[in-house]
């Protein structure tokens, strides 16, 4: 039996179309150790409420200069360790998406109106935030391959955006830089205003 | 028939080359040895972020304040080399896992606070926490283990730990004020880890 030229050729259309649908192959699983660091590691910067909100303590550091530019990345991974162990503990805690927007919102419009309040001031709601960031972070820690791998990860995350945010502050010694850095503040905001707006349902 | 006479040196060749026959495989890692126990114990902390990152504290703390924390270097090594062969004595203390855990918060504080300590409460601090690693190191020996040869090992990795973090700690705070910072957000960075795994403890999940 002869097999028609446009059979055969659709039959060839098919089986392409096919290899379209494959999923793909992970030579690595992600299990263990590596997993758990990679799950920690990723969690706050695949989270941009999460994201935003940690670069903008760095550039509200920055504005603030000595001693907040340390301060305040040192005071929040402790704060935030607080929050994160109410979340693997299980205690719940109210609104905890409000609070990471809002977190974005007042931390970039700090940063866009080179807010200064006094240290204590300016520490307390950092900290304040802190606790829902780490609540959020600490929800998924006793799911992790590997929980500490996990802790070591997010925690890494979380230093390295502050510091992310604190060298991009440092363009505040220049008055171009001083107005960049404003305006990167605008758009923290302008981002949690989104995610505050998403938490209320009011957007996809 | 003539005959010619054999010089020393050919004969000398002529009795050794049989020699060689004899010989046994020559192995270039002694992991396929007894002595692969010693790198057991050096490979088990080396491989376990539970003991390296509270090690790396006690680093951290002496490189702030090495004039006062040199006494940690002496402390830490003898408390693990205890703590090692405690395991073997009374293998059944389930609280040293608390106690390890304990020390990410406790460290990891005094290194963010960069509090003065007296030297004395540096040595006993390091001391104690040598003795609750070195039991959980020591409990990863079994039956077929010689613990002559893997306590040296966890103590060696230990103490080159340790050394090197506070070495480079303090050459490089000492060269650069900022580096101080780095080191104690990293301090705080240990807290936080510590705080966390707190969570994950049995005593809360019943």
């Amino acid at each position: 039996m002869l097999i028609k030229p446009q059979s055969s050729l659709a039959a060839a259309t098919a089986a392409a179309l096919t290899l379209l649908a494959a999923g793909p192959a992970f030579a690595h699983t992600e299990t263990g150790v590596a997993g758990g660091f990679t799950s920690g590691f990723l969690h706050p910067i695949f989270g941009l409420d999460h994201l935003v909100a940690m670069v903008a303590v760095g550039l509200w550091g920055a504005q603030l200069g000595r001693p907040a530019i340390y301060v305040l990345p040192i005071a929040f991974p402790a704060v935030m360790a607080f929050g994160g162990f109410l979340g693997v503990v299980g205690v719940p805690l109210p609104l905890v998406e409000v609070g990471v927007a809002a977190s974005a919102i007042i931390l970039g419009l700090s940063v866009a109106f080179v807010m200064k309040p006094s240290l204590t001031v300016a520490g307390l709601i950092v900290a304040a935030f802190a606790i829902f960031h780490g609540h959020a972070h600490g929800m998924e820690l006793p799911d992790a391959a590997n929980p500490l791998a996990y802790g070591v990860g997010f925690v890494l995350a979380t230093g390295l955006l502050h510091l992310t945010g604190i060298l991009i502050g440092l363009l505040v010694a220049f008055p171009a830089g001083a107005r960049a850095v404003r305006a990167c503040g605008a758009v923290i905001a302008a981002i949690g205003f989104y995610f505050l707006a998403a938490s209320a349902g009011l957007v996809a | 028939m003539t005959t010619r006479p054999i010089s020393r040196s050919a004969a000398l060749g002529g009795l050794c080359a049989p020699i060689l026959l004899y010989s046994g495989a020559a192995n270039a890692h002694l992991v396929n040895t007894r002595f692969g126990n010693f790198y057991d114990g050096m490979l088990h902390p080396l491989t376990a972020l539970e003991h390296m990152i509270p090690w790396l504290a006690i680093g951290l703390l002496i490189g702030l304040q090495p004039r006062a924390g040199r006494w940690m270097l002496l402390t830490f090594p003898i408390g693990l080399a205890l703590g090692t062969i405690l395991a073997m004595l009374a293998p059944g203390l389930g609280f040293v896992t608390a106690i390890n855990l304990g020390s990410f918060i406790l460290l990891g504080a005094f290194v963010a606070l960069a509090a003065p300590l007296p030297p004395a409460v540096l040595g006993a601090l390091a001391l104690a926490l040598g003795i609750s690693h070195g039991y959980s190191n020591g409990l990863a020996m079994n039956a077929a283990t010689n613990p002559w040869l893997f306590t040296p090992g966890a103590v060696t990795v230990g103490y080159l730990v340790v050394l090197m973090a506070a070495a480079a700690t303090a050459a490089v705070s000492r060269k650069w004020s900022a580096a101080r910072i780095v080191v104690r957000a990293a301090g705080s960075w240990i807290f936080a880890i510590g705080v966390l795994m707190l969570g994950t403890s049995p005593i809360w999940h019943g």
